[in-house]
C-alpha cells in the first residue's frame, strides 16, 4: 500500500513541475469597444456559438454597445425581449432629462431606465466576462467604458425533474435531482424552508469551473465538520469536476478502501433527511447525485422508505437488509469452507445429496464457485453497459449460462448455482449501490481464503474486514458510529426504527448543535 | 502520534473478551483435573481469588493513573531498575501470547484443520494481529464492541441448547477428598485467567473517565461467571472423567449437543466464539508488549516494532511447546508459580515502595 502511495506522490511531483502557469486573463476591459470586442473574439477562437451583436444605440445613436451571449446556454427570447428590443426601441423612447439626472453617464442610464432585469452585474476585466459569457449570462459592452454589465439570462435545455433511476421507492415523493444546480438546491429548499438552511456555492475545476453548492442547516450542523468540508473542497486543485464521484475521491478520508465513506443520492428527500439530521449535502453542478457527509455505514442500508412505511415493517426490511449483506458477503464462502473442509457440519442426508452432485463436476469447490461467480459478474456488467435493444438477449443467454445447462454439460453441480444466485440476488437487495459494489469484491479474497484454511481463514476474514471498518472515519466521525462507539441514544435508528413519536434526538455522533428533534414525543403521556 | 482514548465500556468490553479468551476451552479440563467434580467450587474460590488481585491492580494503578504499568515502574523505581522490572513484565506478556498462538494453533489442528501445517496457520493469525496492533487501540476496542454482542448471544444459544442433556448426579459427591483439591483448581484458575489480567494495566491511562478501576472489576466479574458457567456445563453434561480426558472439553460438549432433532453440532459456534475471544487476547497482548518495548526502548511509535515482534512471536509460539502433555504439565506446575510471582508479588512490591516514597516524601 505505501508503495502505491509513494509511486502516486512522485506521480504528482511531476505534474507540479511540468504545469505552466496559467495564460494571463485577468487584464482589464479597454475604453475601446472594437478592441474589446476583438479579444473575446480572439480569446474565444472565434467559436461559432457564441453571439455578438453591435447595436448603435441612444437618441442621436451616439451609444454603440455589444450584446455577447452564448446560443444555446442563455435564454434567447429572454434576450430579444429583456434586453435588445429596450435597448433599441424604449431607450428612445425615454426622456431621460426629464428626471433630472442630466450629470448621469450612459452606463447608469442603461442600467436604471433600460435594462429592466432582475440580476445584473458590474464587470471590469475579462476574466469574470468570460465567466459570465460561458455560464449562460448576457454581457453587454460599451463604446467609452471600462466596465460592461452581465446580465443573468440562464436558460438552457434540461432534462426536468424526472423519477430517480436509482433508490426507487413505492411509498415516498417521486422526485429526483436533474443536472442543473438551481433546480436541484430548489428541490431541497422546497423540502427545508427554513432561514437557517444555508447555501454555499463555489466554483472548483480550472477548465470547467463546475459550481459546487455546499448546504447545510446552520445552528445544527457542527461548525468543526462545516469548516472542515470548506477546507478540503479548497484543498482541491484539479482540471476538471465532471461529476461527483470526483470530489467524492478528492475530499474522502482513506484512498485505500473498499468501502465508501461518502454517501450518495438522487433523491431529494433523502439529502434533505441528511440535512436535517445535521449532515452537510453537496450538489455539484452537472449531475443529478447529491453526496452526503459525514457518512456511516448503516447509513448505506438505510432507505428514505424506511420512513415512510411504518415503523415495524421497516424493521424487519431493514433486518432483511443487514440478512442479505451477511448472505452476499459469505455464502459462497461458506459452500467451499464446509464442502471442503467441514463436511461433518451438514446433516447426513444434504451432505450424501452435495456428495452425489459433486461426483460428476470436474473442479474442485473453489474453482467452481470462482468460475461461477465471474460468469455471473461478467454477465450483470454486461446487461448494464449494453444498449437496451438488445436487453432481451442477455437473460436468455444468462438463464442458459446459469442454469440448468451448465449443470447438464456436467460443469458444476447444481447447489453451485443455487449459491451463486442466492448471492446475487442478496447483493441486489442493498438500497446503496456502491456499497453493494464493495460487497461484490469482499467475496472474492474470503472465497480465497475459506478455500485455503476453511472456517478459520472466514472467520480471520471477517475479523480483518471488521477492523478496517473501525479503523474508517468520515469527516472524524467513527464509521461504524453508533454501534461502535456504542452509543445506546443513538440505536433507534440504526437496526431498529423507532416509531417517530419515539425519535427525540437527532443522532449525537454527528454531534449536532441542536440535539432535540421532538419537544413533546408523546402527546398520550401529556 | 495522539494518545488513544476510549470510553468505559468499551475497556469492560475488552476485558470480558479477554477473560473468556483461550480460557473458554482450557480451563474447563485443567480445573477438572485439579479438583474433579468439584471444578465448579474451585472456580468459584478463584474467581473470588483473581477478584481480590483485581482489586490490588486497581491499587496500583491509582498510584498514577495517568500512566502505563511500565511507566510507572520507571517513576518508582528510577530508571534503571525500572526498566530492568519493565522487561520482565513484558517478558511475561509476551510469554504469555506465544502460548496463546500455541494454544489456537494446537486447538485447530487436534480438531477443524487436521492436516494444515502449524506455521502457516500462525503466520495467518499473526499477520491479522499485527494488522489489528498497527490499526491502534482504538480501532481494536471498537472492534471489540462490534464483535461483543455475537460472542454474548453465541455463548448463550450454547448454554440454551445444552440444557437438555444435564445431568447433577455428575456433581456427586461434593467435596470427597477435602481442601486439597479446591485449593489446587482454585491457584490454576486465579493465574488462567485473572492473574493475566494485569495486562491492562497498560491500557488503562488510555481511559477517558476516571471509572478505571470499576470496569476493571466488573469486566472480570462477567468474564469470571461466564467461565464458571462453562465449567458448570462440563461438569453437567460430560462428566467429570470426559472432562479431564478430552483437551477441549467445551468443543466436545458443542459436539454432543442435540436439540429437537435438528439442531446438531453446534461446535461451529464454539469454534467461532474461541477464535473470537482468544484474536482479542492475544491483540491486547501483542499490543501491551509493543507498547512496552516502545516505552522500555525510548520509540516514538510502536508501529515500528510491530513486525519484528510479529515475527519473533511466530517463532516462540513454535518452540514453546513441544506437545500437548508438555502444555498441561507446565500449564499446572510452573505457570503457577511464575505468574503469582509476576502479577502478585511483583506488583505488591511496587506498591509498598510508591506509598513509602509518597510517605517519605510527605515528611
Amino acid at each position: 500500500m505505501r508503495y502505491v502511495r509513494k509511486l502516486t506522490d512522485m506521480k504528482k511531483k511531476k505534474a507540479n513541475i511540468k504545469e505552466k502557469p496559467e495564460s494571463n486573463l485577468a487584464t482589464n476591459l479597454s475604453v475601446n469597444l472594437r478592441e474589446n470586442i476583438e479579444k473575446v473574439k480572439k480569446t474565444l477562437g472565434g467559436s461559432t456559438d457564441i453571439v455578438i451583436r453591435e447595436i448603435v444605440a441612444g437618441t442621436d445613436g451616439t451609444i454603440s454597445l455589444a450584446v455577447i451571449y452564448t446560443e444555446g446556454l442563455a435564454d434567447k427570447n429572454f434576450i430579444q425581449d429583456f434586453i435588445i428590443k429596450p435597448l433599441m426601441l424604449t431607450i428612445r423612447e425615454t426622456e431621460i432629462s426629464d428626471q433630472g439626472a442630466e450629470d448621469l453617464d450612459t452606463k447608469s442610464i442603461l442600467k436604471n431606465f433600460a435594462l429592466a432585469n432582475g440580476e445584473i452585474n458590474e464587470i471590469g476585466d475579462f476574466d469574470v466576462l468570460f465567466q459570465h459569457i460561458l455560464s449562460g449570462d448576457t454581457v453587454i459592452l460599451l463604446e467609452g467604458y471600462t466596465k460592461g454589465f452581465s446580465i443573468g439570462s440562464k436558460g438552457w435545455e434540461d432534462r426536468g425533474i424526472n423519477e430517480p433511476s436509482s433508490q426507487t421507492v413505492i411509498r415516498g415523493p417521486k422526485d429526483g435531482f436533474s443536472e442543473t444546480l438551481r433546480t436541484n438546491t430548489a428541490l431541497v429548499r422546497r423540502k427545508i424552508k427554513d432561514p437557517n438552511l444555508w447555501i454555499e456555492t463555489k466554483p472548483i475545476g480550472k477548465k470547467t469551473r463546475t459550481d459546487v453548492a455546499l448546504i447545510y442547516l446552520n445552528g445544527v450542523a457542527d461548525d468543526k465538520i462545516v469548516e472542515e468540508v470548506r477546507q478540503r473542497l479548497n484543498k482541491i486543485d484539479i482540471d476538471a469536476i465532471l461529476e461527483s464521484g470526483y470530489i467524492e475521491e478528492l475530499i474522502q478520508d482513506k484512498a485505500y478502501s473498499p468501502f465508501p465513506t461518502i454517501f450518495n443520492t438522487e433523491r431529494p428527500d433523502t439529502l434533505a433527511a441528511g440535512i436535517l439530521e445535521g449532515r452537510i449535502a453537496l450538489i455539484i453542478d452537472g449531475t443529478p447525485f447529491a453526496l452526503l457527509v459525514p457518512a456511516v455505514f448503516v447509513q448505506f442500508f438505510q432507505s428514505s422508505e424506511d420512513y415512510y412505511q411504518r415503523f415495524d415493517v421497516s424493521f424487519l426490511i431493514r433486518l432483511m437488509r443487514f440478512l442479505s449483506f451477511f448472505l452476499a458477503l459469505i455464502t459462497p464462502s461458506a459452500y467451499i469452507a464446509v464442502t471442503t473442509f467441514h463436511q461433518e457440519m451438514l446433516p447426513t442426508q444434504l451432505l450424501i445429496s452435495l456428495a452425489a452432485q459433486r461426483e460428476g463436476t470436474p473442479f474442485p469447490a473453489l474453482i467452481e464457485a470462482l468460475l461461477m461467480e465471474l460468469t455471473f459478474e461478467i454477465l450483470r456488467e454486461a446487461g448494464v453497459r449494453m444498449p437496451r435493444a438488445i436487453g432481451s438477449a442477455i437473460s436468455i443467454v444468462g438463464a442458459l449460462v446459469l442454469g440448468q445447462a451448465a449443470v447438464e454439460a456436467g460443469i458444476v453441480s447444481s447447489a453451485m448455482i443455487i449459491v451463486v444466485s442466492l448471492t446475487a440476488i442478496s447483493n441486489f437487495v442493498m438500497p446503496a449501490i456502491n456499497m453493494a459494489i464493495s460487497v461484490r469484491m469482499l467475496r472474492f479474497p474470503l472465497m480465497f481464503l475459506a478455500a485455503t484454511f476453511g472456517l478459520f481463514g472466514m472467520i480471520i476474514g471477517l475479523i480483518a474486514i471488521v477492523l478496517h471498518l473501525c479503523s474508517l472515519r468520515s469527516f472524524g466521525v467513527p464509521y461504524m458510529s453508533p454501534m461502535a462507539p456504542f452509543k445506546l441514544k443513538d440505536q433507534k435508528d440504526v437496526i431498529f426504527r423507532t416509531p417517530m413519536s419515539r425519535m427525540f434526538t437527532r443522532p449525537t455522533f454527528l454531534k449536532p448543535k441542536d440535539k432535540v428533534r421532538e419537544k413533546h414525543p408523546n402527546p398520550e403521556s401529556n | 502520534m495522539e494518545p488513544p482514548k476510549i470510553s468505559a465500556t468499551q475497556f469492560t468490553i475488552i476485558v470480558i473478551l479477554f477473560t473468556i479468551g483461550s480460557s473458554i476451552l482450557i480451563i474447563p479440563s485443567g480445573l477438572a483435573a485439579a479438583s474433579e467434580q468439584d471444578a465448579w467450587i474451585a472456580g468459584i474460590v478463584g474467581l473470588s481469588g483473581g477478584l481480590l488481585v483485581i482489586l490490588l491492580f486497581n491499587a496500583l494503578s491509582k498510584q498514577n493513573p495517568t500512566l502505563t504499568l511500565l511507566e510507572s515502574c520507571e517513576v518508582t523505581l528510577g530508571k534503571g531498575l525500572g526498566k530492568a522490572l519493565s522487561l520482565i513484565f513484558i517478558s511475561f506478556f509476551f510469554m504469555l501470547a506465544s502460548t496463546v498462538v500455541w494454544d489456537l494453533v494446537n486447538f485447530l489442528t487436534t480438531h477443524i484443520l487436521v492436516k494444515s501445517p502449524v506455521e502457516v496457520i500462525s503466520i495467518l493469525f499473526i499477520s491479522l494481529v499485527i494488522f489489528a496492533t498497527r490499526l491502534g487501540l482504538e480501532t481494536i476496542v471498537r472492534c471489540g464492541e462490534i464483535f461483543f454482542p455475537w460472542v454474548i448471544g453465541l455463548f448463550f444459544l450454547w448454554m440454551l441448547f445444552s440444557i437438555p442433556d444435564v445431568k447433577f448426579t455428575n456433581l456427586l459427591p461434593v467435596m470427597e477428598d477435602g481442601v486439597k483439591p479446591i485449593w489446587n483448581g482454585a491457584t490454576l484458575s486465579m493465574s488462567i485467567p485473572y492473574l493475566q489480567l494485569i495486562v491492562f494495566l497498560m491500557i488503562s491511562p488510555a481511559i477517558r473517565s476516571k471509572k478505571t478501576g470499576k470496569s476493571l472489576f466488573l469486566g472480570t466479574l462477567v468474564g469470571g461467571l461466564i467461565l464458571l458457567t462453562i465449567t458448570f456445563a462440563c461438569l453437567l453434561v460430560l462428566g467429570v472423567n470426559e472432562t479431564i480426558i478430552q483437551s477441549h472439553p467445551s468443543y466436545v460438549l458443542g459436539k454432543k449437543i442435540s436439540f429437537g432433532n435438528f439442531v446438531q453440532r453446534i461446535e461451529v459456534i464454539v469454534a467461532i466464539i474461541w477464535m473470537l475471544t482468544i484474536f482479542f487476547k492475544l491483540v491486547v497482548l501483542f499490543y501491551a508488549s509493543t507498547m512496552g518495548f516502545a516505552q522500555v526502548l525510548g520509540v516514538k511509535d510502536y508501529r515500528i516494532l510491530t513486525f519484528p515482534l510479529g515475527i519473533i512471536l511466530l517463532v516462540l509460539s513454535l518452540v514453546v511447546f513441544p506437545n500437548d502433555t508438555y502444555a498441561n504439565e507446565f500449564a499446572s506446575t510452573s505457570w503457577i508459580p511464575y505468574s503469582f510471582t509476576i502479577c502478585i508479588i511483583l506488583p505488591l512490591l511496587l506498591l509498598l515502595i510508591a506509598k513509602v516514597k509518597k510517605k517519605a516524601h510527605k515528611v
